[in-house]
């Protein structure tokens, strides 16, 4: 299907299909676009609030409250919560009717909280009926209501909206908190953003190019730019570069690093890298046949392997003194191998030989080694 | 004048204390991952081209103070668990494990007895009891060679 727009001319009967077209288009535009666009997710408040409480029994809980905000499902559906909105224990029950609990207790385990866009026929206004006039104009309420899933719902999968599609008819659900729930009382007794590695993720922008208006772009941690926000600026003013740091409070970014167009890095605190370019670290000691040699402090195999670090080895077989074979007799000792393989298994051995028979025994002997890892480069 | 540290070395050993491989390292630590690159130590058979792949999690790292004796025959000692030092268990034995064994493990009927056998590029473990001075286990078709711990006992090595 095409997207189409109504067109109309001089002197036409418009009926309420044409009027009612006008509206569906614009709304089919507003949510291709914020589905095309941005990223479903919380665009502001919507935050699970809580109130401590207790029964006249004693046991505590918490009235939970999901405060007033805005939304967006993976549709393009915008949903507005204009009014704080409780989180009723009987619809947790209703909607979980086993909730699992943690081991030994009455206490749930997490459980997670959507909202979720529904559509109802709103009071019909007072428009006068024309002479062909079943019915006058309607309102549909874009109502939002909110949902309790069920344990790892929340990372689940939701269906994606063909390309020209409209917003959805509210099914797609928006994370917006997770709950614990105390089924001995029947009450709440703790929310939270995240649960199981899953947070409530804020509405986000798919974007290849984003172009600063003012000759700059900033990114920082929240919208308020309050004092210790951090914030990546890039900028061409004064002079083109990039900087990292806190908002001062006043609008100014204090820099705790910084590119300049040179490419010059200034930081203000201490560099802490995997190693600079042209450093050494060593390790070295005695190894036993068999063993892997150890790498120097802070040097792991990954970045060997990636490249990112040269290893330089060395290794001496530790010949045992003469006269100091197991069986005690003047045997002499004679290496055969000393090497490590790919791996930096070290394979060290010889033989005992007696000169007085000419009988040999093989025998495991530990090497000296050094390791040296180099970072490239560097002058 | 502070008096300089003392040189340490590490010894891996198995759950019955029998060492299978010291290194010393400097002041660096070492662990059980560093010296097998966190698959295996290779142990070398006395006397046989034969050797035994001990997996990473059989093994635990201790640190003791650098002793050149440990470092030059570390299959010669035991970690035992009462003992500030490594304790001197004798060299290695050779036992037979097959039918009419001739060479046995010296220790009455009953001990508890960890087999390490390679097959082929595989580690196959038993845990038995001895049993006439050999474990009462059966050799794993196509092993290549076989440790024997014994609490208490020199460690023992079959090929």
């Amino acid at each position: 299907m095409s997207v189409a727009r109504p067109v109309f001319s001089d002197g036409a009967i418009l009926s309420a299909d044409d009027l009612s077209t006008l509206e569906t288009e614009g709304r089919g535009r507003d949510a291709r676009h914020s589905r095309h666009l941005h990223l479903p997710g919380v665009g502001a408040g919507l935050r699970l609030h809580e109130e401590p409480r207790a029964l006249t029994t004693g046991p505590a809980y918490v009235e939970i409250t999901l405060l007033s905000g805005y939304a967006v499902d993976g549709t393009g559906r915008e949903l507005v919560v204009a009014a704080d909105m409780p989180l009723s224990p009987d619809r947790f029950q209703q909607q979980n009717l086993s909730p699992p609990t943690e081991p030994g207790q009455t206490v749930t385990v997490w459980h997670p909280v959507f909202v979720r866009g529904r559509d109802t026929v709103a009071a019909r206004s007072t428009a006068m009926l024309g002479c062909q006039g079943s019915s006058g104009g309607g309102r549909i309420a874009e109502e939002v209501e909110i949902e309790f899933g069920r344990p790892g719902d929340a990372s689940a999968s939701q269906p994606v909206p063909a390309p020209d599609a409209g917003p959805g008819d509210g099914t797609w659900r928006v994370l917006v908190g997770f709950v614990r729930f105390d089924t001995a009382i029947g009450q709440f007794v703790k929310s939270g953003s995240s649960a199981d590695g899953v947070s409530v993720s804020g509405a986000g922008a798919r974007a290849a190019l984003v172009a600063g208006q003012f000759g700059k772009v900033e990114l920082r941690g929240q919208a308020e730019a309050d004092s210790g926000v951090p914030a990546l600026v890039l900028g061409s003013e004064p002079a083109p570069g990039l900087v990292f740091g806190t908002h001062s409070g006043s609008g100014a970014v204090s820099p705790l690093m910084s590119v300049d167009a040179s490419g010059n890095l200034e930081i203000q605190g201490a560099l802490k890298a995997k190693g600079t370019a042209g450093s050494v670290r060593v390790v070295g000691g005695t190894a036993y046949d068999g063993t892997v040699l150890p790498l120097p402090a802070e040097v792991d195999q990954a970045t060997v392997d990636s490249g990112g670090i040269e290893l330089v080895t060395s290794i001496s077989p530790r010949l045992p003194p003469p006269g100091s074979s197991p069986s005690g007799t003047g045997e002499l000792f004679l290496p055969a191998e000393c090497r490590i393989d790919s791996a930096r298994r070290v394979h060290c051995w010889g033989h005992w030989l007696d000169p007085t028979t000419g009988n040999t025994t093989m025998t495991a002997i530990s090497c000296d080694y050094v390791v040296l890892a180099a970072v490239p480069g560097g002058a | 004048m502070a008096q300089p540290a003392a040189a340490m070395m590490t010894v891996l050993h198995l759950e019955t204390g029998h060492v299978l491989a010291a290194a010393s390292s400097g002041a660096r630590t070492v662990t059980v991952d560093d010296l097998t690159g966190k698959k295996f130590l290779s142990v070398r058979l006395p006397d046989s081209t034969a050797q035994v792949n001990v997996t990473a999690n059989l093994l635990t790292a201790a640190t003791f103070e650098l002793d050149e004796d440990v470092l030059g025959s570390p299959l010669a000692y035991r970690v035992d668990a009462s003992l500030p030092t490594l304790a001197f268990g004798g060299l290695p034995t050779e036992v037979d494990t097959g039918a009419n064994p001739q060479k046995l493990i010296n220790a009455p009927d009953g001990t508890a007895a960890l087999s390490l056998w390679q097959v082929g590029d595989q580690l196959e473990v038993g845990r038995s009891v001895l049993k006439g001075g050999t474990p009462d286990a059966t050799d794993p078709a196509g092993t290549v060679g076989q440790l024997v711990a014994c609490a208490g006992e020199p460690l023992a090595y079959g090929a």
